[in-house]
């Protein structure tokens, strides 16, 4: 049975819908309302406040504790200054990929990561002999995500000017509520926004006053169907739905590896040995077997289809995760969608999307299955680098 | 000055290694503090005026192939007229030799049955040798990964099993996995003659008679047993030292290794770095990639399949300087004290929670019998390994704990060897721990690795199981390597020939 979040009292009795779903064992609200369209309008024109608390989170910590991370991330943490988050992923010993998440560098010897999935036993396991201390506090911490283009005033008027001039993927420490806090300048939705970790104790007056300073802002609770989308449009990877974690495949060919997921720039190969790294000099000299990009459906064809049948075209409500196969134009498989959504937005038909290199060119146009009346069709689509939607304000 | 080869640690198998290598016409340093020659065998005076033979002293299972290859009886090893061992049983003695008739007699002494089956026991190894021998005395086949060429030796192997006849042949498969305790009472009644033949198959493996797989130990033991030299250990190392010197081997005594960096050298002791290309580690492979080298250095793989190489050491040595000379029947050299299987199979439970037992099984060696110079004239050193005691004591080795142990030891020899009554003029006990910390082998594991079914044939771990590691130029031969523990000397000769084997590279 899921666990509450410590923000359950706040959002349990927002969530009008009653739309919850399991996330990592605990309670996670899909949609606030019948529907997350408000919501996803909230990341995308004022702001959103999503409970992100069942994300992994360890602390690491200790005189090693550098020398762990850079033995077991494939981006060199070393050279993450203090005060500075980094998004990286970890692979195992034949460069595929185990999980990603965010490295946050709290001081010298002090770091905290995220993770989709438990990792703690991996982080132990890798730290024999090494003086440090892996903590798992999931448990511990309460997360919240303000993400949207007004989240920057929301963060100044609950945690002061400082926060506001927090620059893209930096951290510091503050107070909300009165309450300490870790900012950082992070978020899953692809646009300008903040991750704000509290303790359990002090989770409640830091979501009431995020709520409070935001009501002027338009700041909406926001769920994961809302999320879904806006990572769908940022063209952000997820763990089990666009690639499956090495330690979940029955198949050596199910695996990933960072350079196939788009996380190549990650990657820093020309250093000490990391776990995976000979695996992974293999690939970048050898090539990759599979390549990470977006779709864009071809719009007059996908209405083509369902007016055949004498329907509108069925574009879907929310995000989808169910594996769809990709061909070329000249009917052969090269790959599968692992992942789409309508975006309000862009007002276009995408999808993410796992393709065999060498068989497309980026610009080119490939085909995508489509289900019409219970029929299969072939909708053609065009393929773009993985990121349809990237505001300046993101990084400003 | 850069060496073609460094040699780590100047145990035997470093020194057969860094001489075959020598031979070979490479240029080999041998890289081993002054007091550790010798390795496991080094000695070190315990009592004034009295020497410790070192931890291994068992010299029959030395190849005599390599004797031959190395020359050594031309640097004064002389293999002994016969080895014996005494049973010291309640009531009754008896003598194992390597003579079959002999041996026969005396166990006829105890079981007029026994003593025919003995010949037949003898006859069986004797028949079975040559296949066995030949897979014990190879580098071991590629089961792991194997390519077209691998094929040929295993091919080989299954022919000269096939060779034996069905009968032998169905029984030396069906013989391995057995426990000991079955394979000998299909063929024994006697209960001291069972034990003494079982005891040197369970020591050190984590097992008792009773366990699955201990057969295979028998097995080892039987078909490679032979003499042993004239001066037991010390000679032996003395005619590989004088052997190596001969090949032109430089040996760097001032320090010992402390951090191997790969392809480049050794760092020392003394803070310098040793350049070679090859490196030939005769530690262990827990010492040699878990303490040698930084851990961002392995995949995690092979740091866990190390991690869980098991080498968890179950054997103490007291060390007696006695007064007076001590005398064994028919004048062995070696005794044992284990009155039935049950008995080791007893003395091996509470080592599993951490305890010793009140009767632990005693391997006795008159060391000064062998090698005189060890004591002073008219007096002795007695080597008794006590088995089985835990490594991890439960409430640790405290001098206590070590003091309660000595005594329990000298109450049972006091009772089967009576003349050693008040001719005990000093003793020292090395448990595990000290064993560990004297001779550097982890977990005080004196065959640097457990003799286990599963961890002989792939050993220590696939990557490195026929010596060449995943590191280039760094190549393994400990006893920790096939064909394992003890004073063999062929890890060290099947390791040096893999380093030849690959003379493209090194």
């Amino acid at each position: 049975m899921p666990k509450p979040s410590p923000f359950h009292e706040r959002t349990s009795e927002l969530c009008r819908s009653l739309n919850w779903k399991d996330w990592a064992g605990y309670h996670a609200v899909v949609s606030y309302q019948e529907h997350h369209e408000q919501e996803y309008f909230a990341f995308r024109h004022a702001a959103g406040l999503m409970d992100a608390t069942p994300l992994f989170k360890y602390e690491i910590k200790g005189p090693d504790a550098v020398y762990l991370l850079n033995r077991v991330m494939a981006k060199e943490i070393s050279r993450l200054a203090e005060g500075r988050v980094t998004y990286c992923c970890w692979c195992d010993d034949d460069g595929k990929v185990l999980d990603d998440g965010t490295v946050s560098r709290l001081g010298k010897e002090h770091f905290r990561i995220t993770a989709a999935e438990p990792f703690l036993h991996w982080f132990i396991l890798n730290s024999r002999s090494l003086n440090v201390s892996i903590e798992d506090i999931t448990s511990e911490y309460g997360m919240l995500a303000l993400q949207g283009p007004l989240s920057r005033e929301i963060i100044a008027r609950a945690a002061g000017e400082e926060a506001s001039s927090l620059g893209f993927f930096r951290l510091m420490r503050g107070s909300v509520g009165g309450r300490d806090v870790t900012i950082t300048r992070t978020g899953y939705t692809g646009d300008l926004g903040y991750e704000i970790w509290c303790r359990n104790a002090d989770a409640l007056a830091v979501y009431d006053t995020l709520m409070d300073r935001g009501r002027d802002h338009q700041l909406m609770p926001a769920g994961l169907a809302a999320l879904d989308v806006a990572r769908v449009e940022a063209g952000f990877i997820m763990n089990g739905v666009d690639y499956f974690s090495a330690n979940h495949c029955l198949t050596h060919d199910r695996k990933s590896t960072p350079y196939e997921l788009g996380l190549g720039w990650s990657v820093d190969l020309d250093r000490e040995n990391f776990i995976g790294r000979d695996a992974l000099k293999r690939e970048k000299a050898n090539g990759s077997r599979w390549r990470f990009v977006g779709l864009e459906y071809d719009w007059d064809a996908f209405e083509a289809i369902f007016a055949k049948f004498d329907l509108p075209p069925e574009t879907p409500a929310g995000a989808w995760r169910t594996p769809v196969p990709v061909f070329g134009m000249d009917g052969e498989q090269i790959g599968q969608a692992t992942s789409g959504a309508w975006s309000p937005t862009l007002k276009k038909n995408l999808a993410l999307a796992s393709l065999r290199s060498g068989q497309f060119r980026i610009g080119e146009r490939v085909q995508i299955e489509v289900t019409a009346e219970y029929e299969r069709k072939l909708c053609p689509a065009t393929v773009a680098e993985p990121m349809f939607y990237d505001p300046k304000r993101k990084r400003a | 000055m850069a060496s073609s080869v460094i040699v780590i640690g100047g145990g035997v198998n470093g020194l057969t290694a860094a001489c075959y290598l020598a031979k070979a016409g490479r240029d080999v340093t041998l890289l081993c503090e002054e007091d550790s020659i010798g390795g496991m065998c080094a000695t070190h005076e315990f009592h004034p005026g009295f020497t410790s033979p070192g931890v291994l002293s068992d010299t029959s299972m030395f190849r005599e192939w390599i004797v031959r290859d190395l020359r050594l009886e031309e640097h004064g090893l002389a293999f002994e007229g016969s080895s014996k061992a005494a049973v010291l049983g309640k009531e009754r003695r008896f003598v194992l030799s390597d003579d079959v008739s002999e041996t026969a007699e005396e166990i006829g002494r105890v079981s007029k049955a026994d003593a025919g089956r003995y010949r037949e026991f003898a006859a069986f190894y004797e028949r079975i040798r040559p296949p066995v021998e030949r897979l014990l005395n190879n580098i071991p086949p590629n089961i792991v990964d194997p390519v077209s060429g691998d094929l040929l030796p295993l091919l080989r192997y299954g022919l000269a099993l096939r060779r034996l006849g069905k009968k032998d042949m169905l029984e030396v498969l069906r013989l391995a996995p057995m426990t000991v305790y079955d394979w000998l009472d299909e063929w024994f009644e006697n209960d001291e003659l069972k034990a003494a033949l079982a005891l040197p198959a369970v020591t050190e493996s984590y097992a008792g008679p009773w366990s699955p797989g201990t057969n295979a130990n028998l097995l080892i033991r039987r078909v490679t047993a032979g003499r042993g030299f004239k001066g037991g250990a010390t000679a032996l190392v003395e005619a590989l030292v004088s052997a190596a010197k001969g090949f032109g081997i430089r040996f760097e005594t001032g320090a010992g290794a402390i951090a191997i960096r790969p392809g480049e050298g050794v760092e020392t002791t003394a803070g310098d770095l040793l350049e070679a290309k090859t490196i030939v580690a005769s530690c262990g492979p827990k010492k040699v990639f878990l303490e040698m080298m930084r851990p961002h250095e392995l995949s995690h793989r092979l740091e866990r399949r190390i991690v869980n190489f098991r080498t968890r050491g179950l054997s103490s040595q007291l060390l007696l300087a006695v007064d007076g000379t001590i005398s064994l029947p028919g004048g062995a050299d070696r005794a044992v004290i284990a009155d039935d299987l049950d008995a080791i199979e007893k003395a091996f439970d509470p080592v599993k929670y951490g305890e010793v037992s009140d009767s632990p099984c005693l391997e006795i060696y008159l060391a000064s019998q062998e090698d005189p110079e060890l004591a002073p004239k008219g007096k002795g050193v007695v080597s008794v390994m006590v088995h089985y005691t835990p490594y991890d004591l439960r409430g640790g080795w405290t001098e206590e704990a070590g003091e309660e142990l000595t005594r329990k030891v000298i109450r049972i020899l006091e009772e089967r060897i009576p003349e050693l009554r008040d001719a005990v003029v000093g003793r020292k006990l090395l448990t595990p721990k000290d064993i560990e910390q004297r001779y550097g082998v982890s977990g005080g594991q004196i065959y640097e690795g457990e003799h286990a079914l599963d961890q002989l044939l792939v050993r220590p771990s696939p990557e490195c199981a026929m010596y060449e590691t995943p590191f280039e130029g760094l190549f393994l031969c400990s006893g920790g390597s096939f064909p394992g523990g003890g004073l063999t000397g062929a890890p060290g000769a099947l390791a040096a020939r893999a380093v030849l084997n690959r003379r493209s590279r090194y």
